[in-house]
């Protein structure tokens, strides 16, 4: 407990701009590369153009879905999903009953076909927002995200037309209005895909692997993962793949088997490929003749006068451009393929590898939505001392020249920022330490090594992401450390093992959602930081992710060890407990380069518990890691434009998600961030406690979190445009009563539609509007 | 007033429904083949001897057939012909056609081998010129064909010369070309595959009636109310 107060003291005697990482401009930051894609012998990819049209064509294709459904449907503007009609989930990831019934809302409705609107946010409301004792005066564990599919029992698809797949179709016993049943809602919201190729892992919880295993979210994790690989000129097999910094190809097969967002249930991937390879990329969906990918390629039939569907090939013949023959050109079938439906011929190589083919197709589209022009990117920044306390403070007015007031609020919006250790979660370029392989990078020193434009750059380095070791403050080092030990709100031991990139914030009952602390389909649970504790007692069984070998403790923010010490401490290993060098049991040292912890201000030993103290101690506290209800931290770019925020997408407005950390969360418990308690939004205007009082702080943050919006985003402009899309938007009616005689099931309701008109590169006229803007009150 | 008899109504009705309006479908088809010859060029090393040359139909998978879709194999001879020195066989082709159905996932596959023994005790060269000619062609709603030739000696990873059709996109491909390629053969027997492989699907795709034929059924539902309600004043 003392060392807490030494913290705080440190903490605000120190100028502002001293502490912690700060939101650095995103240009040149380096997509971590994959070994093996593009590169070596014998590439994966032999041609990224084409994989990258590719990958665009199937984010937005309607017909991987089995019933309309397009990676795109959820992850349209801004990258998000900005839709309000039957978008309701009851809180089906809760361990408690309420999770699996639909909450009356703010607004006196809710549930299936509700239309949401202001009086149903924030869905955990406050008599007063910025007074954390204040009467709740409404809670719900329903959660805000994107309605996807019906669902059903695959059964099959044709390969030539039609959207929808065969499936027996049956009223669903959750999603419904009375006797019909509407289109299920997921269980979290949906999260931008701009800029997400640079998370390490991805979704809230961690589970898109960074390493891609070619058929499954899981990486090293499934032991029946793999791909068909032609060996011979007659002989095929299947062997392991191991691709790294692919998270997002991890990610991208998982929807288009979900049963809440995109298919019927059983069915899998050849199935999808079976459906999809013979056809036209986006068959029934209008391209816009200035793509910014297809027209390029040649591939686009529209003109300026007429928009027109489809592209000018298959996707086989993109497969036979795109990859290495040795994925695709075995003849015939094998028998070591798995089984195709009852009564369907054989699987064909080319199908059984479509999910590595999808996957890595969208990583590589992926990859190239980087929103790296916004103004906080823009603006000029103090680089030419990497020592000087002001090291990349932005100067406001080389970009408002003409507007002192703005300069003025955008400087005590930053100062709002940093002041309350926002930049230290929300930290660096990509304003999340997510990007653990990127920041490593930018941290390694280097006389050459920039990010930043040509004519402001920020040498890569130990101040790289923030003076006076900024990124240090965050667990940041060139080690690249997935598991960090820092500090959480529990009153007698708050220092913990926590996965960096990932926090508990104290946004919903932790009782309903695990996030971070919850277990992937084999029973092993998804974090890094159980895995490193696992580690530490010598049960290497227990580590399914190889990073977690390569944790370097003397690196952690909060010490694991204090040598100095000569009491027993359950929080903290002592010199009572018998102690190894880091890294010996690799026989590779971790103890180069230590840091000062920046929460004790001693410098770090590299020493971790001998396995025997370590099995002895894994009960206590000194072993214990902090990630029930942890979320992945979300990039902050764009989020002018991404609401509903949170992973329950609970809070519609910016102005609603600062008032949460200005009453320090909703609801606290062990495993919250300690920063979430320092948190201090209140000015100068009286009377204390009212929103008077906070409400030019709350308004200059909110302005300065707008200029991390990019105008290309803003616009749909490139490489943010699209083709054609319609989305499911609601069913008609109402939350009382439908319409039925869906044509894909009589008793199902009627879908609406919304339609998202292709956009080329040049983007559309009028920019997409925050998520506020369309809900009535 | 003329009256429309009942009985009229109900057989006008039977002939509507004795039409094939569910099954009005646009039909599809494809045809793709390829043709092979092996010769041997240059000087021949003493050591070398051409053994037994032939073809094999190493895969016939007609897929699943659906409605009236059916498939047309023309097959080479097991032997080829020698013309000079150039061992040439009859072409192989699958095509197919269908109104209304399909025909999914067919491959078939011929296997042309050429053996070449060398009696020394040390690695001969030769000099060997694959000629081939593959085309794939699709025609209506839809049907998508390929034709690929791999190539290779013994257990070497083979190359491959590849021509693809879709109605969708390029309705038609071929090529016709050679190979010459310096074989090193090691001592006893070797054998120069050539593995053609002809895969193919189609669909019938389901036409919409004309509008013409709705009005038309309209029409008749109306008058059959009429006679109803004729009946019914009486």
């Amino acid at each position: 407990m003392r060392l807490i107060n030494l913290f705080l003291l440190v903490s605000l005697a120190l100028p502002v701009f001293a502490h912690g990482p700060l939101p650095g401009p995103l240009t040149n930051v380096p997509v971590p590369e994959v070994p093996g894609l593009l590169d070596g012998s014998d590439p994966i990819v032999v041609d990224k153009n084409m994989a990258i049209a590719l990958g665009k064509a199937l984010f937005w294709d309607v017909n991987v879905g089995s019933d309309g459904m397009a990676c795109g449907s959820c992850h349209f503007h801004a990258g998000a999903d900005n839709r309000v009609k039957n978008q309701l989930n009851p809180g089906l990831k809760s361990s408690q009953l309420s999770g699996q019934s639909f909450d009356t809302l703010g607004s006196g409705s809710g549930g299936p076909n509700h239309t949401l609107t202001q009086a149903d946010f924030p869905l955990h409301k406050l008599a007063n927002p910025y007074d954390p004792a204040s009467a709740v005066v409404k809670d719900s564990d329903d959660v805000v995200a994107s309605s996807g599919t019906f669902s059903g029992e695959f059964k099959g698809a044709s390969m030539f037309s039609g959207t929808n797949d065969q499936c027996a179709r049956a009223n669903d016993p959750m999603f419904h209005v009375d006797v019909s049943s509407t289109r299920r809602v997921e269980p979290r919201n949906a999260p931008t895909v701009i800029n997400a190729i640079f998370n390490y892992r991805n979704f809230w919880d961690g589970r898109a692997n960074n390493i891609f295993n070619g058929s499954s979210p899981w990486g090293d994790r499934d032991p029946d993962a793999g791909v068909w690989v032609k060996t011979g000129a007659r002989s095929v097999a299947k062997q392991r793949l191991r691709l790294e910094n692919a998270s997002l190809a991890s990610l991208s097969v998982a929807p288009p088997l979900s049963d809440t967002e995109m298919s019927c249930r059983q069915r899998k991937w050849p199935s999808i490929g079976r459906k999809l390879l013979l056809r036209q990329p986006l068959q029934n969906q209008k391209v816009h003749y200035q793509d910014s990918v297809f027209a390029g390629l040649g591939l686009v039939s529209s003109s300026a006068s007429t928009e027109l569907p489809g592209l000018k090939t298959t996707y086989k013949a993109m497969i036979t451009k795109a990859f290495n023959p040795k994925y695709w050109s075995y003849s015939g079938t094998s028998g070591s393929f798995p089984p195709p439906p009852n009564g369907q011929s054989a699987y064909n190589q080319m199908e059984v590898n479509f999910s590595m083919f999808f996957g890595l197709a969208l990583q590589l589209y992926q990859g190239t939505l980087i929103s790296d022009q916004a103004p906080i990117d823009l603006v000029t920044r103090n680089v030419a001392n990497p020592n000087a306390i002001t090291y990349l403070k932005p100067d406001w007015s080389s970009l408002y020249p003409n507007d002192p007031a703005k300069v003025t609020q955008l400087n005590n919006g930053l100062g709002v920022f940093v002041g309350n250790h926002c930049s230290t979660c929300h930290g660096g370029p990509l304003t999340t330490t997510a990007p653990i392989v990127a920041y490593s990078k930018l941290l390694t020193p280097s006389n050459t090594n920039y990010y930043g434009s040509a004519n402001n750059k920020i040498y890569y380095g130990v101040n790289a992401l923030g003076p006076n070791r900024g990124g240090q403050v965050a667990g940041l080092t060139p080690a690249g450390n997935v598991v960090t030990r820092d500090t959480t709100l529990d009153p007698l031991y708050p220092a913990k093992l926590m996965d960096i990139g990932f926090a508990n914030t104290g946004v919903a009952d932790p009782n309903g959602d695990p996030g971070l602390g919850g277990v992937d389909d084999f029973g092993n649970p998804l974090s890094f930081s159980y895995q490193y504790q696992q580690y530490l007692a010598g049960n290497s069984a227990k580590v399914v992710d190889k990073a977690v070998n390569k944790v370097k403790a003397c690196d952690f923010i909060y010490p694991l060890y204090d040598g100095s010490s000569t009491l027993n401490d359950p929080m903290m290993f002592t010199s009572l407990d018998a102690m190894e060098v880091d890294g010996a049991r690799e026989g590779s040292l971790k103890n180069l380069g230590c840091i000062v912890s920046p929460l004790v201000a001693t410098l770090n030993e590299a020493k971790i518990p001998t396995v025997a103290t370590a099995q002895a101690a894994l009960n206590q506290p000194k072993m214990a890691f902090a990630t029930q209800a942890a979320f992945k931290i979300p990039s902050l770019r764009n989020v002018e434009l991404t609401g509903p925020y949170m992973h329950n997408g609970s809070m519609a407005s910016l102005e609603q998600v600062v008032e949460f950390y200005a009453r320090f969360g909703n609801f606290a418990n062990d495993n919250q961030h300690a920063f979430m308690n320092s948190i201090s939004l209140v000015g100068s205007q009286l009377p204390l406690g009212s929103e008077a009082a906070f409400a030019k702080n709350r308004d200059d943050l909110i302005a300065f979190l707008k200029t991390f919006t990019d105008d290309r985003v803003r616009y749909e402009r490139a490489p943010f445009d699209h083709p054609e899309v319609k989305v499911p938007n609601g069913h008609v009616g109402d939350e009382q009563a439908v319409t039925a005689g869906n044509p894909l099931q009589a008793g199902f309701a009627a879908d609406e539609w919304l339609t998202i008109p292709a956009v080329g590169a040049n983007g559309s006229a009028a920019p997409i509007q925050p998520f506020e803007n369309q809900l009535q009150p | 007033m003329k009256t429309i008899k009942q009985t009229h109504i109900w057989l006008l009705m039977a002939g509507i429904l004795l039409l094939p309006i569910a099954s009005v479908q646009a039909s599809s088809a494809f045809s793709s083949q390829g043709e092979v010859g092996f010769s041997l060029s240059g000087p021949l090393p003493p050591e070398l001897s051409v053994g037994n040359v032939w073809f094999d139909n190493a895969i016939a998978d007609s897929g699943t057939q659906s409605g009236d879709g059916a498939l047309t194999l023309i097959m080479p001879a097991a032997l080829p012909s020698l013309t000079g020195n150039r061992y040439g066989f009859d072409v192989f082709k699958v095509s197919g056609h269908v109104n209304h159905g399909a025909v999914l996932n067919s491959v078939y596959a011929g296997w042309y081998n050429l053996e070449l023994l060398n009696s020394g005790t040390t690695s001969i060269s030769v000099e060997l010129v694959l000629d081939y000619q593959l085309s794939a062609a699709t025609f209506g709603q839809w049907a998508d064909s390929e034709a690929k030739l791999e190539y290779y000696l013994d257990e070497d990873l083979p190359e491959f010369v590849r021509v693809s059709a879709s109605t969708f996109s390029i309705g038609s491909d071929a090529v016709v070309g050679s190979k010459q390629l310096s074989l090193l053969l090691k001592p006893g027997r070797n054998v120069f595959h050539a593995d053609l492989t002809i895969a193919s699907s189609m669909e019938a795709a389901p036409v919409p009636l004309p509008a013409a034929i709705w009005s038309f059924l309209a029409g008749i539902i109306g008058l059959l109310g009429m006679t109803k309600r004729k009946f019914a004043d009486i």
